[in-house]
């Protein structure tokens, strides 16, 4: 697939909500549940959650949640949009923003998310029952 | 053409994006004399100087601003016409795309507003000429319209109209909560054709 023009990120605010659920789709859960999730973590301390568009169009989320092992960053990108370089080019955009060490966390299985996290410049530093720890100095 | 580009021109690119964003939202909040190339390189995470690997000097910043809006309108706005069946959709759907910019774009409008005097001659004389095509395409589809009405009265209309559609940054700072952009969104639209096709 083709990959966009150009990637861009942006704050997620509290009129976004809507438009979150579509983008996880895999997220077996109701809107209200998205919706309060959401709600829950843009409320937490530390977070800085982005919305991922390519070419203009919302495509994803990346977001740094702060927790006792320092910082962590998800990026999801919807199912659909997949295999276009998105993830990467988004993390690595989000990244210029972010203090180090930076950390984030992947399924064993879960290819897509580690091609990101490797070529993005991230170490594999442990992994166990939940999955694999990646961290970037 | 896609195929010669690089992982590393891939990056460029988003990273001049984000720093045209950041720009046109530091310039709106801040004025463009209140905002210094390190503020700038701040707000996406690079340092001052590498700045300049994308633009030789906040002037120039400024004017990619502003010229990358005009000609995204300008570029957007003929692809709507030439897509539309006839020339009452073709107004419907200008007037659609105009909202959805003003609506994202309110920082550029603030900008525009304010600052055009603040780029060098040549860069203002570039974002004028995009201007005035874009102007005439909605004059053009205008015309055919209602070609019992003459072309300076159409123009006059097209004007009032951006005027109005232009308005977000003062919606946007409407005391009290911000509107949801779809109430914005169907008044601008319902004005603006009330103003066109009146």
């Amino acid at each position: 697939m083709e990959q966009p023009r150009v990637v861009s990120l942006r704050a997620i605010r509290a009129r976004d909500l809507d438009e979150l659920p579509r983008l996880e789709p895999d997220f077996a859960e109701g809107t209200e549940a998205a919706h309060a999730r959401w709600r829950r973590l843009l409320a937490e301390p530390g977070v800085d959650a982005r919305l991922v568009r390519a070419d203009g169009e919302p495509v994803g989320t990346v977001v740094r949640q702060t927790g006792p092992a320092g910082s962590e960053i998800t990026c999801r990108i919807h199912p659909d949009q997949q295999g276009r370089g998105i993830g990467t080019r988004a993390v690595r955009l989000f990244l210029d923003t972010q203090p180090r060490p930076v950390h984030a966390r992947t399924a064993t299985d879960d290819h897509a998310s580690i091609a990101v996290l490797e070529h993005t410049g991230f170490t594999p530093v442990a992994d166990d029952a939940d999955g694999i720890v990646f961290r970037l100095d | 053409m896609t195929e010669t580009l690089t992982d590393r021109d891939r990056a460029k690119a988003d990273r001049r994006d984000a720093l045209l964003d950041a720009a046109a939202h530091l310039f709106a909040e801040r004025g463009y004399a209140g905002v210094t190339l390190e503020d700038l390189g701040a707000a996406v995470g690079v340092r001052g100087p590498a700045v300049y690997r994308h633009f030789p000097g906040k002037a120039a910043v400024l004017a990619a601003v502003l010229r990358d809006a005009s000609a995204g309108l300008l570029e957007g706005g003929r692809a709507t016409v030439a897509r539309a069946a006839d020339e009452a959709s073709a107004l419907h759907d200008l007037i659609s795309f105009h909202v959805d910019f003003a609506l994202a774009n309110a920082d550029v409008i603030r900008v525009q507003d304010r600052e055009l005097a603040s780029l060098p001659d040549a860069d203002a004389h570039e974002v004028r000429r995009l201007q005035r095509e874009y102007v005439e395409l909605w004059v053009g589809v205008l015309a055919r319209l209602r070609p019992d009405r003459a072309e300076p009265e159409l123009r006059i209309r097209a004007h009032a109209a951006f005027g109005l559609i232009n308005s977000t940054p003062h919606s946007a700072r409407a005391h009290g909560r911000r509107p949801a952009d779809d109430v914005v969104r169907r008044i601008l639209e319902d004005m603006a054709w009330s103003s066109l096709a009146s």
